[in-house]
C-alpha cells in the first residue's frame, strides 16, 4: 500500500498532540485532586455535580436551622423551668389564701407576694433567646409580647402564630411559640380566662376577702401549673425532634458526600498509573517519531 | 543505420522530463491539494526500412495525474462533517464550562441565596442574616448578568464566526467560477493545466469545510457546487456564475440563523445548513445557544418575578411595604422615525409580571382613529383611542399621529443581562408578612390561621366588558351582544372604573354579583340563586347567594361603594369649532312614559336622594305633576326634569321626562350707586333698577330667567334650557366673569324600599348599573327581563355602555390603608368573612376540612388546625415587621417551588437541565467529533494512496531517471567514439 510522506507525518503529529493532551490532563488532575479541571471535559457529570453540592449546601442549610430553633427553644425550655418554679410558689400562696377565715392583713400580704410572682412571670414570658428573639411572641418575636399595664393587668400583644423556619425539605420546627399557648388560661365552663387575667382575678379576690374567689383561685393555679407542666414537656419533645433532625441531616450529609466524590474527586492510584502510562505511550511516539525521520532513501544517496 | 545519437536524445529529453516531474512531485510534497504527477514513456516506434526492425529510442507519451475522483470527492465530504462536529464541539464546550462550573454557574449562587433565605428566616431581626441575604442576592444577580453575558459573548462570536465563514464562502465561490471560466475552455480535462485542476480540488477542499456541497463536474472538469446532500440542492455556482451568499440573524430567538443567497436581487433561502463549520455554528446556535438563552432568561424572569412578588408583599424593617428586590427587565424602546405624524409613543410597564421580552408592532388607522398594536411573537392584537393595555405593557400616544402611522417597539436587553438587586439597604429587606391572622383568645380551639397572598382566586374565566364594548373611552358605545341567557353577559375586572352600562332594550335589566355571590344591583334573583351561583357562571367555588346588599345606598351598600342602580349619565364637554368648551349637562331623556303601568305612588332616588311622588287624584298632565313634585327637591338632588314634546319642553301635556344635573344660579346685589347693568352669554343688559332689569332679560328669552329680590339679582336657567352652561359678568352686581354650570353626574334609581325597577321603566328609563369608582374586586353582569306579575327571568339583553380600563386595584393591605377583617365560624364549619371598616359581609361559606383555606380577593388564610363554633380570627396589617419571618420563609420556599418556572421543575432543576441538556450534546459531539475523524482519516489515506507523494518513491524514481539519463549519455558517447573510429579509419 502506499503511504504519502505527509500521511505518515500527519499520523505521528496526530499521535503526538493526543498525548501530550492527555498527558496534561492526567498531570491537572493530579495537581488538582479533582477529575477535570473544566467542566466541559466531564461534560457528562457536570450537572449531577452540581446538583449534588447544591443538595450539600441545603442539608448545611438544615443543619444551621436546626441549630437556630434549638436556640429558640432552649430559651424556652429554661424560662420555663423558672416558671414553674413559680407556679409552685403560686400553688403554696393559693393554698393559704383558700384558709378561711383568716385575717385581711394576711390575705393582702399574700396578694403582694401573688403581684410579685406575676411580674417575675410577666419578665418570664419577655424572655429573648442567643438569636435576640421574644421566644414567647410568636411571629412577631422582634418586640416584647407581654405588656405590663399601669393598672397591673398584662396585655399580650405578640402574634397568635409561631415563628415558624424550615429545618429540611418537608418539616417545619417552631423556633418561638406564642404566648397564649404556653401560658394557656383556664375555662370555666363556657367562659375562658386568660393566664394573667387569673392571676389577677386571684389577686382581687385576695384584697377582697372573697372566700368563693379564693378556693376558685385554688382551682385556677393548679390548671395553670399543670399547662405549664405541658409545656414544658412540649419543648422537650421538641428538642427530641430537632436532634433527630440534625442526625438525620449529618447522615444524608455523610452520603451526599460519597457521592460527590465518587463522581469529582481523584483516584491517586489509577491516576499515577494513568499518568505514568501516558508518559510511556509520550516517550514511544517521541521515539518512533526521531527514528521514522531519520529513515529516508536520502541518507543512502551520494 | 540506426541513428543511435537521434536514440540517445530521446532518451535524453525524456528522462530529463521524467526528472523533472519527479523533482515537482518532490518540491510539491507538503502543497495542499497536489495531485502526484506521473510520466509514461513510450517506444518511438520502429524503422522498418529493413527487414529487421530496430527501434528509434522513447518518447514522452504523458505527464499522468494520479486522480481519483471517488477518493477526492470522499475525502471533501468527510473533512465537511468533520469540520462540522468540530466546530459544534468546540462552541459546545465553551457553553459547558460557563454554566457547569460550580463557581461561575447559576445553580451555585441560587443555592447561595436560598440557603441565606433561610439564615434569615431562622432570625429575620438580625442585621447580619439580612446583610448576608443582600449580599447573596447580590451574588445571584452578578451571576446572571455573568452568565447572561457570556452567552451573549458566545453568540456575538459564533455570529462573526459564522460572517466570516460566510465571506471566505463567497470568495473560494468566486474563485472557482474564476476557475470554471477557464477550464470551460476546453472539454477534455486531460487537456487542462495541471495546476488549474489541483487548484479546483483544494478550493473545494476549503469550502467543504465550511459547508455541506455536492460537486457536479463537467468533463472538461468545471466544477459546479450545490448546497446539501445531492445535485437537487440549491446552486451555488453554476459555470462562471456565482451566488453569493449572506447570513441573517434574529436579535432574540438566537437560534434562527438563515443563509440567504442573493439577498440583493432574488433573495433565496439555503435549506438548514447542516455540514462544514457553519453547520456546525448553527447547530450549535440552534440546539444549545437559544436554548440556553432562553433558559437563562426564564429562570431570571420567574425567580425575580416570584421573589418580587413575595418582597412586595412583605413589610420591611420599618414597616413600610418592600418594593421590587430585583431589576427584571426588560426595557423596551420605541422605533417611529418613518412616520409622518407627530405622535409619540411611551410605553410603561404596569404589570411587570407579566411583561414578556417580545417586539411590538402599532399602527394607525386615521379613519377608525384607531391605534391597533400587536404582540410580534403570540399574535395578540389590542385596540383602541390611546392608552392601550397589552402583554402588561401600557402604549400611550401623545401629539397627533397621520395614518399609517407605525411604532416598533423592541426589547432593549434580556433579561438574564439586566438582572439587578435594587434593593441596597439591610433594613429594606421585607421579612414581614404585611397582614396578620390573630386568633381571638377566646378561641375554643387552637388552630392558627396564617395569610398568604397570591394571584386573585381561580374561576371560570368570563369575557370582559373590554370584550364586547371594545371602545373604552368616548361616546356610549351600543352593542347587540346577546348573551346565553344562562351565562353572564360580562365581567366587570376589578379596577375598572366609570363603568356605565344600560340595557339595550326597554324591558332588559341587568343584574350584578361580586364572585362571592353578593348581589349589587338589579331585581331580586333569590328564587334563582341556585342557577345563577354556580362555578361555571364565574363564581367562586364555595359562593353563597345574598341579597343583602341589594341596590343598597351609603352605609348599607356593599363596602360603602358607590352604585347606581337605575340610569346613570355623566356630563359632557366637546370642543367647539372655535376651539371653546362646549359644555353639556348630564342629561337623561327618557322614552314615552307607560302612564297605564306607572303606579300611583313611587319614589326615586335621584343623585342618592329619596323623592317620593305622589300621582293619587292627579287625573290629568302626570307627568307635569312628576315634575313639579321632583322639581320642589332640586336644591337636595342637584337634578331638575322637564317635560317634553316632540323634542321641546312644554308646561302643559308632553309625553317624556327628561332629567338633568341642575345648573347654577348666578346671585348678585347691586352696589350702591352703581346703574344696574349685567352681561349674560356676551349680551349687555342695562336699565335704570334692577326690576326693569329682570324685565328686560327676561323680555330677551335668551334661556336664563332672571327674578329680583330687592336689589338682589337672581339669575337661573330658564325652563327648556335646565343645566345649560352661561357665562355671566357683572361690576355692578359684583359678579366676575364665570361660567355657571354644574359637572356632576346624575342618577335616577328606583328606590327598592317602595317601588319596584318597572317604575323605572314606566318613566321611560332604562335601568342599567354605574359606578365611578374602581371596585377591587370583579363583578359578573347578567341580563334579566320581567314580565308584569311573573317572577324575573335570565335573558339575554343587549347592552350599551362606557367605562374606563381597569387597572391594578389599590393593595388593600398597601400604605394608608387599615384594612381589618373578621373572620366568624358558626355552626357545620359555616363561616363568615366580614370587612370590619364597612360591616360589609364580604363573603360567606363552608370550611373546607381538608383544604382549611379561606380565600378572598387576592389573599387566602389557611389553617393548621379546625376552627370551632364561635371562633374568631381577625385579619390586619402587620404592625410590628421586625422578627416576623413569613416573607423570608415564603422566599426560602421557592427553592422548591414548581409552579414558578411553568416547567414543573424547580429553578435549580431548570438550570440543572440544561447543564446536563448542553452535557449531553457535547458528549455526544465529542463521540461525532473521534467518530468523523475516523472516517476522514480514512478518506485522506484513500486519497493520498493515489494522489500523495511519497518522498522514498519519488527518491528512488529520481535514482532510477537519473541513470537512464547518465546511461542514454552514455549511448552518445558511444556514438561518438564509433563515429570518430569510423573517421579514424577512414
Amino acid at each position: 500500500m502506499r503511504v504519502s510522506t505527509s500521511m505518515i507525518y500527519a499520523q505521528l503529529t496526530d499521535k503526538l498532540s493526543a498525548n501530550a493532551g492527555s498527558l496534561a490532563k492526567a498531570q491537572g488532575a493530579l495537581s488538582s485532586g479533582v477529575k477535570y479541571s473544566r467542566p466541559s471535559e466531564a461534560a457528562g457529570i457536570v450537572g449531577r455535580v452540581q446538583a449534588l453540592e447544591a443538595r450539600l449546601s441545603t442539608l448545611e442549610a438544615d443543619v444551621n436551622a436546626v441549630s437556630k430553633v434549638r436556640t429558640g427553644v432552649d430559651a424556652q425550655s429554661k424560662s420555663l423551668q423558672s416558671v414553674s418554679t413559680l407556679m409552685d410558689r403560686l400553688k403554696e400562696l393559693a393554698f393559704e389564701g383558700a384558709n378561711d377565715p383568716q385575717p385581711q392583713s394576711q390575705l393582702d400580704s399574700i396578694a403582694e407576694e401573688v403581684n410579685g410572682v406575676k411580674r417575675a412571670l410577666v419578665d418570664l414570658a419577655n424572655t429573648r433567646d442567643a438569636d435576640n428573639r421574644y421566644v414567647f411572641g410568636g411571629s412577631r418575636s422582634g418586640a416584647p409580647p407581654y405588656e405590663l399595664k399601669n393598672d397591673g393587668t398584662v396585655d399580650y400583644v405578640g402574634a397568635t402564630t409561631p415563628l415558624r423556619v424550615q429545618i429540611n425539605d418537608v418539616d417545619f420546627a417552631d423556633a418561638t411559640t406564642f404566648g397564649p399557648a404556653t401560658f394557656r388560661g383556664v375555662t370555666r365552663g363556657e367562659e375562658s380566662i386568660e393566664f394573667f387575667d387569673a392571676l389577677d382575678q386571684f389577686q382581687a379576690a385576695l384584697k377582697s376577702g372573697d372566700l368563693a374567689g379564693r378556693q376558685q383561685a385554688l382551682n385556677d393555679v393548679e390548671k395553670l401549673g399543670n399547662n405549664i407542666g405541658v409545656a414544658v414537656s412540649r419543648t422537650g419533645a421538641a428538642m427530641q425532634r430537632l436532634e433527630i433532625a440534625e442526625q438525620q441531616a449529618t447522615e444524608i450529609t455523610t452520603r451526599a458526600k460519597e457521592s460527590l466524590s465518587s463522581l469529582k474527586d481523584l483516584d491517586y492510584a489509577t491516576a499515577l498509573t494513568e499518568l505514568t502510562k501516558q508518559e510511556t505511550l509520550m516517550q514511544a511516539s517521541q521515539s518512533m517519531m526521531s527514528r521514522l525521520s531519520k529513515l529516508s532513501l536520502l541518507n543512502y544517496m551520494q | 543505420m540506426v541513428d543511435l545519437v537521434g536514440i540517445g536524445v530521446s532518451g535524453l529529453s525524456a528522462y530529463q522530463q521524467a526528472l523533472a516531474t519527479t523533482s515537482n512531485n518532490i518540491a510539491n510534497l507538503q502543497t495542499e491539494g497536489y495531485v502526484r504527477q506521473r510520466v509514461s514513456l513510450q517506444s518511438a516506434g520502429q524503422d522498418n526500412l529493413s527487414r529487421i526492425s530496430l527501434g528509434n529510442g522513447v518518447r514522452l507519451a504523458e505527464i499522468e495525474r494520479l486522480y481519483d475522483r471517488f477518493a477526492e470527492e470522499n475525502l471533501q465530504r468527510a473533512s465537511s462533517d468533520l469540520k462540522g462536529q468540530e466546530t459544534l464541539l468546540s462552541q459546545l464546550q465553551s457553553l459547558q464550562d460557563a454554566i457547569g462550573s460550580s463557581d461561575a454557574g447559576l445553580h451555585g449562587a441560587l443555592q447561595a441565596f436560598f440557603d441565606s433565605a433561610r439564615a434569615l428566616e431562622a432570625a429575620p431581626a438580625a442585621a447580619g442574616a439580612r446583610a448576608g441575604f443582600l449580599a447573596a442576592a447580590d451574588g445571584v444577580s452578578a451571576r446572571m448578568r455573568g452568565l447572561g453575558g457570556t452567552v451573549q459573548s458566545l453568540e456575538a462570536n459564533s455570529r462573526t464566526q459564522i460572517e466570516q465563514d460566510v465571506s471566505a464562502l463567497n470568495s473560494y465561490l468566486q474563485e472557482i467560477a474564476t476557475l470554471n471560466k477557464e477550464l470551460l475552455k476546453r472539454s477534455n480535462s486531460a487537456e487542462q493545466p495541471m495546476q488549474l485542476l489541483d487548484r479546483r480540488d483544494a478550493t473545494l477542499k476549503k469550502i467543504s469545510e465550511l459547508i455541506g456541497i455536492t460537486v457536479a463536474t463537467t468533463s472538461g472538469g468545471a466544477a459546479s457546487i450545490y448546497a446539501g446532500d445531492s445535485a437537487a440542492g440549491v446552486a451555488l455556482v453554476e459555470g462562471s456564475e456565482t451566488h453569493s451568499v449572506s447570513a441573517q440573524f434574529d436579535a432574540v430567538d438566537y437560534g434562527r440563523v438563515q443563509f440567504v443567497l442573493d439577498a440583493a436581487s432574488r433573495p433565496t433561502v439555503l435549506p438548514t445548513v447542516r455540514n462544514g463549520s457553519l453547520g456546525g455554528l448553527v447547530t450549535f446556535r440552534s440546539q444549545s445557544l437559544g436554548v440556553a438563552a432562553d433558559t437563562l432568561d426564564n429562570i431570571a424572569l420567574s425567580f425575580g418575578r416570584g421573589v418580587n412578588r413575595l418582597h412586595r408583599e412583605g413589610l420591611d424593617a420599618q414597616g413600610m411595604p418592600g418594593g421590587d428586590l430585583f431589576y427584571v427587565g426588560p426595557k423596551f424602546t420605541v422605533d417611529g422615525k418613518a412616520n409622518a405624524g407627530a405622535g409619540r409613543l411611551g410605553v410603561e410597564v404596569v404589570d411587570a409580571e407579566i411583561v414578556q421580552a417580545h417586539s411590538y408592532k402599532m399602527s394607525f388607522d386615521a379613519n377608525a382613529q384607531l391605534w391597533t398594536v400587536r404582540d410580534q411573537s403570540t399574535g395578540q392584537i389590542a385596540s383602541g383611542a390611546n392608552d392601550l393595555l397589552l402583554g402588561g405593557l401600557k402604549f400611550n400616544v401623545q401629539g397627533m399621529p397621520k395614518n399609517g402611522d407605525t411604532f416598533v417597539i423592541s426589547p432593549e436587553a434580556r433579561p438574564s443581562l439586566t438582572f439587578q438587586t435594587l434593593v441596597r439597604d439591610t433594613e429594606k429587606v421585607a421579612t414581614a408578612s404585611k397582614a396578620t391572622v390573630s386568633s381571638a383568645p377566646t378561641n375554643v380551639s387552637t388552630a392558627v390561621g396564617d395569610i398568604g397572598f397570591g394571584a386573585p382566586r381561580a374561576a371560570e374565566i368570563v369575557r370582559s366588558i373590554s370584550e364586547i364594548l371594545p371602545r373604552t373611552s368616548g361616546p356610549p358605545y351600543i352593542d347587540t351582544y346577546f348573551s346565553k341567557s344562562s351565562r353572564p353577559i360580562a365581567s366587570i375586572p376589578a379596577g375598572t372604573s366609570n363603568v356605565v352600562l344600560t340595557s339595550g332594550a326597554s324591558d332588559g335589566e341587568l343584574a350584578v354579583f361580586t364572585r362571592d355571590g353578593r348581589q349589587i344591583s338589579g331585581p331580586d334573583l333569590t328564587s334563582l340563586k341556585s342557577s345563577i351561583v354556580t362555578k361555571a357562571n364565574g363564581f367562586y367555588d364555595g359562593a353563597v347567594y345574598s341579597a343583602a346588599y341589594l341596590n343598597a345606598v351609603g352605609e348599607d351598600a356593599y363596602l360603602d361603594h358607590g352604585f347606581v342602580s337605575g340610569a346613570y349619565a355623566i356630563a359632557g364637554s366637546q370642543k367647539g369649532a372655535n376651539g371653546d368648551d362646549l359644555l353639556t349637562p348630564a342629561t337623561l331623556i327618557g322614552d314615552a312614559v307607560d302612564l297605564a303601568t306607572l303606579p300611583n305612588t313611587f319614589s326615586l332616588r335621584i343623585n342618592g336622594k329619596t323623592v317620593a311622588i305622589n300621582l293619587t287624584g292627579v287625573t290629568s298632565d302626570k307627568l307635569q305633576a312628576i315634575k313639579t313634585q321632583v322639581n320642589a327637591s332640586s336644591a337636595t338632588t342637584g337634578a331638575v326634569v322637564e317635560v317634553l314634546e316632540n323634542g321641546k319642553a312644554v308646561t302643559s301635556g308632553g309625553d317624556r321626562l327628561v332629567f338633568k344635573t341642575a345648573g347654577k344660579a348666578a346671585v348678585g346685589t347691586l352696589s350702591a350707586g352703581a346703574s344696574p347693568s349685567v352681561t349674560i352669554n356676551g349680551t349687555v343688559f342695562e336699565a335704570s333698577s334692577t326690576p326693569d332689569l329682570v324685565t328686560a332679560i327676561n323680555a330677551a328669552k335668551i334661556g336664563v330667567t332672571a327674578s329680583a329680590s330687592g336689589s338682589t339679582l337672581t339669575l337661573a336657567n330658564s325652563y327648556g334650557q335646565a343645566g345649560q352652561p352661561f357665562k355671566v359678568r357683572s361690576d355692578a352686581y359684583g359678579l366676575d366673569e364665570q361660567t355657571y354650570y354644574s359637572s356632576a353626574p346624575l342618577s335616577v334609581e328606583f328606590d327598592p324600599a317602595v317601588s319596584s325597577s318597572s317604575a323605572l321603566t314606566a318613566l321611560g328609563l332604562r335601568r342599567g348599573f354605574a359606578m365611578a369608582d374602581a371596585l377591587g374586586e370583579d363583578l359578573l353582569v347578567f341580563g334579566v327581563k320581567q314580565s308584569a306579575g311573573s317572577s324575573p327571568e335570565l335573558s339575554a339583553v343587549s347592552v350599551a355602555g362606557s367605562y374606563d380600563a381597569a387597572t391594578r386595584p389599590a393593595d388593600l393591605f398597601g400604605p394608608g390603608k387599615t384594612p381589618s377583617y373578621s373572620l366568624v365560624f358558626g355552626d357545620s364549619n359555616a363561616y363568615t368573612l366580614v370587612d370590619d371598616n364597612t360591616g360589609t359581609e364580604v363573603s360567606a361559606g363552608t370550611f373546607d376540612d381538608k383544604d382549611r383555606t379561606i380565600r378572598y380577593g387576592d389573599w387566602q388564610v389557611t389553617f393548621d388546625g379546625i376552627p370551632v363554633k364561635g371562633d374568631t380570627y381577625s385579619i390586619t396589617k402587620t404592625d410590628a415587621p421586625l422578627g416576623d419571618n413569613r416573607i423570608a420563609a415564603a422566599i426560602a420556599r421557592l427553592q422548591h417551588s414548581r409552579e414558578l418556572t411553568g416547567t414543573d421543575q424547580t429553578l435549580q432543576e431548570q438550570y440543572e437541565s440544561l447543564v446536563n441538556r448542553t452535557g449531553a450534546l457535547t458528549v455526544q459531539a465529542e463521540i461525532g467529533k473521534n467518530a468523523q475523524k475516523v472516517v476522514f482519516d480514512h478518506s485522506l489515506e484513500a486519497r493520498d494512496r493515489v494522489s500523495g507523494v511519497n518522498l522514498d518513491e519519488e527518491l528512488s524514481d529520481l535514482l532510477r531517471y537519473q541513470q537512464a539519463y547518465q546511461a542514454n549519455a552514455q549511448v552518445i558517447q558511444v556514438a561518438t567514439r564509433l563515429f570518430d573510429a569510423l573517421m579514424q579509419k577512414l
